[in-house]
């Protein structure tokens, strides 16, 4: 770990954000920030990242979906979602994001 | 639990935010007693140094290398710092050209999971045995 220590870039600019658990009016907000962050242009993000989506994930596993705030105007700037799935520690995970998702 | 997706807006980036947003989701797995976290990292710095080796790099010599300390990818290195480890590697996991579509299977085991006991003979049917229900044994 500490040969690429280097490659993590120093932390100047204080953190001002907290993390709160997602709610459905944050839907078209996370559809941005994903466009943003994973650099998707705004025509594609409504299909990519549907507000609908993301509130469907909330309404399956609402304690599952978190996001981060910037406290000092309100806006989202991060986000993480999770959901409930079965798994064996033991046992080889090969499926891929869409089916493990249904699409997401 | 599998994680979704995590991503933090690019300005906002490299000030622990996605640090914070994974540490939230492990303390969902202390509190919801759930056993783990399973994930597939996507390996951005892939291709980046598949190019700079012209080529000579398959990917489970470069995942390796990520583990061991001596390469630096921008997902699993910082998930490997957050406790995760590498369970194997998904071919095909989703389309994306810097990743060459591989994933790796990342784990992260809640310690506090403690898996529910169920009680055998059911506490009905101990029960049943100590009134003496006619015609019951525990194990019926």
């Amino acid at each position: 770990m500490i040969a690429h220590k280097y490659q993590y870039k120093n932390r100047q600019t204080p953190d001002t954000t907290t993390v709160v658990p997602a709610t459905a009016e944050y839907a078209e907000q996370i559809r941005d920030l994903a466009a943003a962050a994973y650099d998707i242009e705004p025509a594609l993000a409504e299909e990519w990242f549907s507000p609908a989506q993301y509130r469907s994930r909330m309404s399956h596993f609402p304690e599952g979906q978190t996001i981060a705030l910037d406290t000092t105007h309100g806006r989202v700037v991060g986000m993480t979602s999770s959901m409930r799935f079965r798994f064996s520690p033991e046992v080889t995970f090969l499926e891929d994001w869409d089916r493990t998702t249904g699409y997401g | 639990m599998y994680g979704v997706e995590t991503f933090v807006h690019p300005d906002y980036q490299s000030r622990g935010v996605g640090s914070k947003l994974m540490n939230a989701r492990f303390d969902l797995l202390r509190r919801l007693n759930l056993r783990g976290l399973v994930a597939g990292s996507m390996i951005i710095g892939y291709n980046d140094a598949y190019t700079e080796a012209d080529g000579n790099l398959p990917v489970e010599q470069y995942v390796q290398g990520v583990v061991a300390g001596e390469r630096f990818d921008p997902n699993l290195s910082k998930q490997l710092r957050k406790g995760f480890k590498v369970k194997n590697l998904i071919p095909n996991y989703t389309e994306e050209p810097r990743t060459h579509d591989w994933a790796a299977a990342i784990l992260w085991m809640n310690p506090e999971y403690r898996p529910r006991t169920i009680p055998f003979p059911s506490k009905q049917a101990q029960q049943r045995a100590r009134v003496g229900v006619a015609g019951s044994s525990p194990l019926s």
